[in-house]
């Protein structure tokens, strides 16, 4: 296999106490590696270290200890040149939780041409590339509007397309999600979704909600800022009792899938993070035991 | 909430929009320079005159401008008070008024017919100078617009060091803060009337007492913000003004300049009107 876009090694973060306060140990012995393409989830309840690591990725935090190399860029590398630094923000886009605060201009255009303004990019490709951004997330006829009078799906689309229009290799997604309602988180996680679908978008989607890990190649689960486990969500929610010890619930169809088990009613191993795929598996356990009383 | 609108930008299409917002300022500047180098009644006409084609060009409502006026009564009677009363000239309209003060003083009315002028003409000033100004830059031009604007007229102050593109992006982000803390602000109030705040009753000082528990948690949430801010700024690799270009350049078009030229002729016009010596000039 290729080397991975992110590998990390024993990785640890540990926020400096200041005055009499203590330091605090946020991620610790963190050790996985994102290949390029990949759409993994992060899960973790608050506090647990999931969006230390996100900021670990770009450089808004230095690691304390361990490896840390993301596209070929050696993170813990004390003297990055500023050149560097920039390669690797534009290679990889971050969108935050509150969309009121990543926006910096008063207009939509004008906030997504931001990141390629930075970037030195000449005119009339700014100009494309505003347009594919913003015709990515299905925003283009607001481009002229203010950013205030959008809904919260809509700003979060408008951030996304900011960091598109950087052209990164990957999104990390810092629960972009957390502060929308249904619809809006919908809108985002479609977006996301088709990019990473189409496009060959590495994404990593730092969240709390399980049902948005759902969609992912793949579940990092991390509480008390180590790496609790890891695999595909169908690996990853039938361990459904693990995850309650650390405080998370699995989505409602795992849920159901458990308890049906609990309760003596023998169902196959399979998709238990799709609705449809639950609904396969019982339905199949029905039809084996019609089979079986003939 | 959702209507803020922040300065008093009147969006329209109109011949004053249209006009590069660098030439908006300069035209400003020359435009203030002419109001105040009318002497005499000519003069005074004819900048009259361009105060209201300017409002016609511009589509911004009689009534906007007006009510933009009406702060400024008491400026205007004061000074025209002192105009009517201070100026003395050659043609006394009043007998020989006078009104005893104290002992043995007396305050003696002379009122002049310069006075009247001069009360006149300032009054014509002060207005056109503001229809003037609103009309060519708050009413016609966005802030962001200005803001632009002020970075590329102000870009040989680099030179002396100053830092111009700061200056901008500070207040590109002040302007683009300003829905959001509104925003904020009406919550943080909601929320403290829920739990039985007071902020309408009272006085002067009991009312601004009861807004510290709005500013407090506002202030704390603008820090917060701003941290916020600033790392997703850097997400997007904003390291100063270095090196960055821009999407939307401003292009200086015929009319721009042909606009400018107008206003330095109708400036060099008034002064040929202010030597005719018609009627009065103004000392």
């Amino acid at each position: 296999m290729a080397e991975p876009f992110i590998h990390a090694e024993n990785l640890a973060f540990t926020y400096k106490g200041s005055g009499g306060t203590d330091d605090i140990p946020a991620l610790k012995n963190v050790t996985l590696d994102i290949q390029k393409g990949e759409f993994v989830a992060v899960l973790g309840h608050n506090g647990s270290g999931k969006s230390t690591f996100a900021k670990l990725l770009n450089l808004i935090l230095e690691p304390t200890s361990g490896k840390l190399t993301v596209a070929g860029f050696d993170l813990c590398n004390k003297d990055m040149s500023e050149e560097d630094l920039i390669a690797l923000r534009r290679c990889v886009g971050m969108v935050f939780q509150n969309p009121d605060n990543q926006l910096v201009a008063t207009i939509v255009e004008d906030d997504v041409a931001f990141g390629p303004e930075n970037l030195g990019v000449p005119m009339p490709e700014l100009r494309e590339r505003v347009e594919n951004a913003l015709a990515t997330v299905g925003m283009s006829e607001f481009a002229e509007q203010e950013p205030h009078h959008l809904s919260g799906g809509q700003k979060q689309r408008v951030a996304i397309a900011g960091i598109l229009a950087m052209h990164p290799e990957c999104l990390v997604l810092d629960e972009a999600t957390a502060m929308l309602d249904p619809v809006g988180r919908k809108e985002v996680l479609d977006t996301v979704r088709r990019l990473n679908r189409e496009d060959g978008m590495t994404v990593i989607h730092i969240t709390h909600y399980m049902n948005e890990a759902a969609y992912a190649d793949r579940i990092v689960v991390i509480n008390d800022g180590t790496i609790l486990m890891q695999g595909t969500p169908d690996e990853v929610f039938s361990r459904r009792d693990e995850l309650r010890a650390v405080g998370l619930e699995v989505p409602q169809c795992a849920e159901l899938i458990h308890r049906l088990r609990k309760i003596g009613i023998p169902l196959e191993e399979g998709n238990i993070s799709s609705i449809e795929g639950c609904a396969e598996l019982i339905l199949r356990s029905f039809k084996k035991e019609g089979a079986a009383n003939g | 909430m959702k209507s803020i609108a922040f300065g008093q930008y009147y969006p329209a299409d109109s011949l004053v929009h249209r006009i590069d917002p660098r030439a908006k300022v300069i035209l400003t500047i020359l435009y203030i320079v002419c109001t105040f180098l009318c002497k005499n009644v000519l003069a005074f006409a004819a900048l009259l005159l361009s105060a209201i084609l300017l409002t016609i060009f511009s589509k911004v409502p009689l009534r906007m401008i007006l009510r933009s006026l009406r702060p400024l009564i008491i400026i205007l009677a004061f000074t025209s008070l002192i105009n009517v009363f201070m100026t003395k000239g050659e043609h006394l309209l009043t007998p020989n008024w006078s009104i005893p003060l104290w002992g043995s003083h007396a305050w003696n009315i002379r009122i002049y017919a310069e006075g009247l002028w001069n009360a006149l003409f300032m009054i014509l000033r002060i207005v056109v100078l503001l229809i003037g100004t609103s009309v060519l830059l708050s009413y016609t031009t966005t802030p962001i617009a200005l803001t632009d604007a002020l970075e590329r007229l102000m870009k040989p102050l680099k030179l002396i060091r100053v830092p111009v593109h700061d200056i901008a992006m500070m207040t590109t982000i002040a302007l683009r803060f300003i829905p959001t803390l509104m925003e904020e602000t009406q919550r943080i109030m909601n929320a403290q009337k829920a739990r039985g705040a007071d902020f309408t009753s009272g006085g002067l000082i009991r009312r601004a007492k009861s807004l510290l528990p709005v500013l407090i948690p506002l202030l704390v949430s603008a820090f917060n913000r701003a941290y916020e801010l600033a790392a997703a700024m850097e997400c997007r690799c904003y390291h100063g003004g270095k090196g960055k270009t821009k999407m939307k350049i401003l292009h200086l078009r015929f009319g721009d300049v042909f606009a400018v030229i107008l206003i330095i002729a109708f400036g060099v016009g008034i002064v040929f009107l202010n030597r005719s010596g018609f009627y009065y000039t103004m000392k």
